[in-house]
């Protein structure tokens, strides 16, 4: 009996009087403890996701891959605050905008030349790490967390009245200036030094046609130009002399006699008359002259992996194309969209819940060399019968468990950790509440410590979602 | 730890179905990511199955074998009650439960959520085998367990509501009309398992149902969260449904009250602070 009393003593400390101080200290540590006025209590605040911490989690991803670590680069975060800021104007959830904006448009408009470049997004988080396992856990998310191609990366969130409600936008954008081509780099840079010049007697020529950074896939050009003075023009090409053009009403052209080789020239024009007195050197025209076309390799074709999303099934194709091509496209189900340049490889996503249409891909290099396949659907369903399973993770299984709970705790804010660690210290003392009352059999004079205990156990598993935000 | 794994022997069938459907869910979740939705779903009915295969093994151990062997009678007193709740409270639990892992891609979250699934489960199952075997001492001990799997059906089934509301782009009256539905629905099995069923608590279920439906109306319109809305009105209803049980035991006293409504203020302190 005595021991009953004194049982029932100690729980008595959960009771009413206990449970007021405790909501009295949370309450005003909470208050206190955070800037967001108090009606904000249950809106996701901007301030609550860590950008530093999101670049931070994925190069710490990338060194255990063995990866280079990314390196902020301000004209990346400029791109992903005005992809965020546009996404809540225009309220749209999606990487291209209504009137097609993709994300490469908002890249190279902060000035980021790209050679490869990825997009993640995410909204409704209120946390960075929730926001990096959401990523991680979607192979096309993951894929640009730890593709080795890109050097940089750039983390905005944004907050603001979306789709009818207060939300946070998370855009994560990779990006990386070297290797591969690109539309941004599909011109070459202009040489920015003549070569060396004497002054001449002569008004110096000029080269109109073909400009300067062209890239041809005709190997056959004429070069076409302007000539103040003179009888003749001599055409070099690096620094070689390859033949005289023809002059007639101040302009000259020059057929070559031979194709031009494949690859880079430099190309500059002088005129002379028949005194015998040179005009300088016309201005200096460097150009690529590219007949290969990219080869699709249809052999190389595949289904990387295939993802559900609130859409249906996802299916990502790859295919390696040969000659570097500048952009392929993809038309399925009579809808045209860009393959996405991955490593060595060329992916497309379709977007497919009953049988495959058939597919057509176009690939042209920067010279506008073009290859075009079509793949049927049968094809594809052969394809989809092989699909590749993802490689899950290779960790062990209790090893990445644990981590990801202690990552997921105590990678929130000091608010978050204090009130995690509350509603843990809660379910041990309900628990505790539980076998005394059992014990003693006084169950039927208390709260049920066991619905007090799930609801405890339901807000710890809701913090572990993070405000069920969604990926993009 | 002694009793610990005597109880685990004891009970080893038990613990062994729900570690069946908790693999079963498992799989199914390995073949959603591989295969698609519908392996997903052949994979969850298959589970489904197995779970409901244990259900009627009990069930038929106990009306038929315990009867021929002339074991005493199990407890008579409202079996169709009982039998309701037996078979609806674990396929309830299935389905929000293959819901919210089908809507939720977070691998970590899944895995918190099936561990919470298979406890549940054997704790249910074993309830279930001791109803029928007349052992009133584990049945008793662990009756505790309705209690908190219509918590978590509730909190599951709320946020796969929330998921069809928002992917189908239903009306919000559509998706509060659901929700009151499964209030009513939660409560009645309550009232009729423990033979309660007369106006005053019919209509105690009803004002339930009509008030959390109208409050998450409220508050869709307000700029909570998917998840903040799923936990709001979660309370709310474990607020209700503790209270409802308290009258029903005839165990509801100021303190009692007070208590669950203290609890239910730092649980919304908490969670404030917590995200």
């Amino acid at each position: 009996m005595r021991k009953k009393k004194k049982a029932l003593k100690i729980i008595n400390i959960f009771r009413t009087k206990y449970l007021i101080f405790l909501i009295l200290f949370i309450g005003i540590f909470n208050f206190l403890s955070t800037t967001v006025i108090p009606g904000d209590a249950f809106v996701v605040s901007a301030s609550d996701i860590d950008i530093d911490e999101l670049v931070s989690l994925t190069n710490t991803e990338r060194n255990s891959r063995g990866l280079g670590r990314l390196t902020v680069d301000s004209r990346l975060v400029a791109a992903a605050q005005a992809k965020g800021e546009d996404m809540i104007a225009k309220d749209y959830w999606s990487h291209y905008g209504p009137n097609n904006e993709s994300p490469w448009d908002f890249i190279l408009e902060a000035g980021y030349n790209y050679n490869y470049a990825g997009e993640n997004l995410a909204k409704d988080f209120s946390s960075a790490s929730p926001i990096h396992s959401a990523w991680m856990a979607s192979p096309s998310h993951r894929d640009n967390i730890i593709n080795s191609n890109f050097e940089n990366i750039g983390v905005a969130v944004v907050t603001g009245e979306f789709q009818g409600k207060e939300t946070s936008i998370v855009v994560q954008m990779f990006g990386s200036l070297q290797g591969g081509y690109s539309e941004a780099s599909s011109y070459y840079e202009s040489s920015d030094s003549l070569p060396i010049t004497g002054e001449g007697e002569l008004g110096s020529p000029s080269i109109v046609d073909p400009k300067d950074g062209e890239i041809l896939n005709d190997a056959a050009f004429d070069v076409r130009g302007l000539v103040p003075e003179g009888d003749a023009v001599k055409i070099y090409d690096d620094q070689v002399e390859i033949g005289t053009g023809d002059i007639s009403d101040d302009e000259f052209v020059f057929a070559n006699e031979d194709d031009y080789s494949d690859g880079a020239h430099s190309l500059y024009v002088k005129a002379f008359n028949n005194d015998g007195k040179a005009s300088g050197y016309s201005n200096v025209v460097d150009i690529t002259v590219d007949t290969i076309e990219p080869v699709i390799d249809i052999e190389s074709m595949k289904f990387e992996y295939m993802e559900i999303s609130s859409k249906g099934k996802i299916y990502t194709l790859s295919v390696k194309i040969e000659d570097n091509p500048v952009f392929v496209r993809g038309n399925y189900n009579s809808e045209e969209s860009d393959f996405n340049y991955k490593e060595d490889k060329w992916e497309f996503q379709i977007e497919e819940n009953k049988d495959f249409k058939e597919l057509k891909i176009n690939a042209a290099d920067p010279a506008g060399n073009t290859d075009e396949v079509v793949i049927s659907s049968e094809d594809l369903d052969e394809l989809a019968d092989n699909i590749t399973l993802v490689d899950s993770e290779k960790e062990g299984l209790s090893k990445w468990f644990i981590d990801n709970i202690i990552s997921r705790v105590f990678t929130r804010s000091i608010r978050g950790r204090v009130n995690f660690i509350v509603a843990f210290i809660m379910i041990l003392l309900l628990t505790f509440e539980h076998i005394v009352l059992s014990r003693t059999g006084y169950t039927n004079e208390r709260s049920s410590p066991l619905i007090n205990l799930a609801v405890f156990a339901i807000l710890l598993f809701t913090s572990l979602i993070g405000s069920g935000g969604t990926i993009l | 730890m002694k009793e610990s794994i005597q109880f685990i022997i004891k009970n080893r069938r038990s613990i062994f179905y729900a570690l069946l459907t908790g693999l079963g869910q498992l799989f199914s979740i390995h073949l959603l990511k591989e295969k698609g939705i519908n392996a997903f779903l052949i994979s969850n009915a298959v589970t489904c199955l197995i779970l409901c295969f244990e259900i009627y093994l009990n069930w038929r151990y106990a009306t038929k074998v315990l009867r021929q062997i002339d074991m005493p009678d199990i407890n008579v007193y409202n079996l169709w009650g009982h039998l309701l709740n037996h078979i609806t409270l674990p396929i309830l639990l299935f389905i929000s439960f293959s819901g919210f892992i089908y809507f939720n891609k977070d691998d970590l979250v899944r895995l918190v959520a099936l561990s919470l699934l298979i406890f549940i489960n054997s704790i249910l199952f074993i309830n279930i085998r001791s109803y029928y075997e007349d052992k009133f001492r584990i049945e008793t001990s662990t009756r505790y367990i309705y209690d908190i799997i219509k918590l978590f059906i509730f909190f599951f089934g709320v946020n796969l509501i929330l998921h069809i509301q928002i992917i189908l782009q239903l009306e919000v009256w559509v998706a509060s009309i659901s929700i009151a539905l499964l209030v009513l629905l939660l409560g009645f099995l309550l009232i009729y398992r423990q033979s309660q069923v007369n106006i005053h608590t019919i209509y105690y279920i009803i004002i339930s149902a009509f008030i959390i439906g109208v409050l998450f109306m409220l508050i869709s319109f307000s700029p909570i969260l998917t998840l903040g809305i799923n936990i709001v009105i979660f309370l709310l209803f474990y607020f209700d449904i503790s209270i409802l049980q308290h009258k029903l035991d005839r165990s509801l006293t100021l303190e009692i009250f007070t208590e669950y409504l203290l609890t239910l203020i730092l649980a919304f302190v908490i969670f404030a602070g917590i995200s």
